[in-house]
């Protein structure tokens, strides 16, 4: 019996021990990270988009249980915990009473959910390896998302409507659109390839009439492709690439601004030629488009039109 | 202690003690001799750094298997031979009968898993790995979480239900700990009533993948999260509480 009450004891201060060293609620890592997100903010506004500011969108951390909703307060991060609205690892601009709010696993889910599935540079889900991702990480995802936000906030109707009938209602199944469409069709797949290599080429090329040549390039196998086609599937690539791809493109110059310009080379750049089934290459595709259109014709975000696909606007800069 | 003793003395006759343990090892060998071709997405795994969490999932998932094998049958086999009326006329409780099988059960569970980590250790010196070679008995403690979990909650099972039965239950426990991560993540990502019922079965199964990932963290030199250690111990504690709360009833 004694025994029993000195194993009892011991189990007592044992399970003391054990909620002690706990952490609960949001680690301090997330807000240290949506900290630095909302630090950034001086060196986003270089980039142009106007009126485009974190601050003015909540994020909600899910840690596969609750949602905690970080704003910013006169100049402080504000935490609050939610019932999850989602309850899915999923990074997105959701709408939550009428306003758009930006929504990503916690940094500690994230580094799981990468783990688990072993994803690198292919596929939807992310550029990085679990080992990769961190605290500049998780911040540029804060802003790939935040970017969705102000697109669906300014230009909802607009984009709204790149997306022809057929597929109008699709809504999350588009990606099946490019499975069925594009990477079965080993034709279009070999223009993909040769247009990638033209855009990689484009953005590396040190002269402005080099890029431009490229460009041009680049246009001639993209008209060769589209005519392989129909207008409703090529809906669907256009909005991947303006919808996505500016979002990435937010998200590679704000990961450049923490790592500077060698490792954001490495991650974002230096394999783009890669021809990836999914629609992770529009990220990439539409990513290259704008970081030539700030070569061409650096007011290019003012006034933005959805209702245009971005090679249409970089056409239209090069003739300038 | 004579019980447990003469248990363990049984169980190191056992054929499947050693066709497991003896494949565990060849691979482990095979692994570290560097004529394995492994690769993650395309790219070869030879560094020591990226050998070390190959090692460590196969010596924890093999460690887990054998602990359920090893523990599965010793207390019903007990029963059936009829031999526990040799321990009742010397004035023994079934706590202590049950207490010293089930302990038998674990050493023999975790001198497996020291075997293993004996050829990890070979494979650190062979690499230089000094460093690592100094941290592998708090390493093995680590990893031996998930063994002594596996190995008492068979034990506890089976004074209560069939050896195919409580094997069986433990097998989910494994698969759902082993992949907890990825469990967990679909939870999150399926929703629903599916993605509910998921949550709520891994909430009572340890995560016992990440005992492998802290072994590995830590022989590594990286922090090791405290919670967690005491968490698998705490689990270990209380699974041992039933071996005084379950008793079986003898015809």
């Amino acid at each position: 019996m004694k025994g029993r009450i000195l194993y009892g004891i011991f189990g007592m201060v044992l399970a003391t021990a054990t909620v002690l060293t706990g952490s609960y609620g949001l680690s301090s890592q997330n807000i240290e990270i949506y900290k630095e997100a909302l630090n950034l903010q001086d060196k986003v506004d270089e980039l142009g988009f106007e009126g485009f500011s974190l601050a003015d969108y909540k994020v909600r951390c899910y840690d596969g249980s609750y949602d905690y909703v970080l704003s910013a307060e006169d100049g402080e991060a504000v935490v609050e915990k939610e019932k999850s609205i989602l309850q899915a690892f999923v990074g997105t601009a959701y709408e939550v009473e009428g306003e758009y709010q930006v929504i990503v696993p916690s940094v500690e889910r994230f580094q799981e959910l990468l783990s688990a599935l072993s994803v690198g540079s292919s596929g939807d889900i992310a550029s990085f390896s679990a080992e990769q991702y961190g605290v500049e990480e998780q911040a540029a995802t804060i802003w790939h998302e935040a970017m969705h936000a102000w697109q669906f906030t300014r230009y909802e109707e607009q984009i709204q409507n790149i997306i022809k009938a057929e597929y109008s209602s699709l809504d999350g199944n588009l990606g099946n659109v490019i499975t069925d469409y594009i990477d079965s069709n080993p034709q279009v797949v070999s223009l993909y390839k040769q247009e990638l290599d033209c855009l990689k080429k484009a953005v590396f090329a040190t002269s402005i009439d080099d890029k431009k040549a490229y460009v041009l390039q680049y246009r001639k196998l993209e008209e060769e492709r589209r005519q392989l086609l129909t207008e409703d599937v090529l809906s669907v690539e256009d909005y991947y690439e303006n919808v996505e791809g500016m979002a990435y493109y937010v998200e590679s110059k704000v990961y450049e601004m923490e790592k500077g310009w060698d490792i954001y080379k490495e991650q974002y750049l230096n394999e783009m030629q890669l021809y990836t089934e999914g629609t992770h290459k529009y990220y990439i595709i539409g990513m290259a488009k704008c970081l030539l259109l700030d070569e061409f014709q650096n007011d290019w975000k003012n006034g933005f039109d959805f209702t245009k696909s971005l090679s249409e606007i970089l056409y239209e800069n090069i003739v300038r | 202690m004579e019980i447990m003793m003469t248990a363990v003395k049984e169980k190191l006759r056992r054929k499947e003690l050693y066709i497991i343990g003896g494949i565990a090892v060849l691979l482990l060998f095979f692994l570290s001799s560097g004529e394995s071709s492994l690769s993650i997405n395309g790219e070869m795994i030879t560094d020591f750094t990226m050998m070390l969490p190959v090692f460590l999932t196969i010596i924890h998932f093999v460690s887990c298997v054998l602990a359920i094998v090893l523990s599965i049958g010793t207390i019903g086999k007990e029963y059936e031979r009829k031999t526990s009326h040799l321990i009742w006329i010397r004035g023994v409780s079934q706590f202590q009968y049950h207490g010293q099988l089930a302990l038998s059960n674990l050493m023999i569970s975790l001198m497996a898993q020291f075997v293993f980590f004996v050829v990890l250790g070979i494979y650190c010196i062979g690499q230089g790995q000094m460093q690592c070679f100094f941290r592998m008995i708090p390493a093995y403690l680590i990893t031996g979480i998930s063994t002594a979990i596996l190995s008492l909650l068979t034990s506890v099972l089976s004074i209560v239900m069939p050896a195919f039965a409580a094997g069986v239950i433990s097998t989910v426990v494994l698969v759902g700990g082993v992949f907890h991560s990825l469990l967990g993540i679909a939870a999150g990502t399926v929703g629903g009533a599916g993605g509910k019922a998921l949550k709520y079965l891994l909430s009572v199964i340890p995560d016992l993948n990440n005992n492998a990932k802290m072994s590995t963290d830590f022989l590594l030199g990286k922090q090791v999260s405290v919670h967690d250690i005491l968490v698998g111990v705490l689990t270990i504690y209380l699974i041992s509480w039933f071996l005084v709360i379950l008793k079986k009833k003898e015809a």
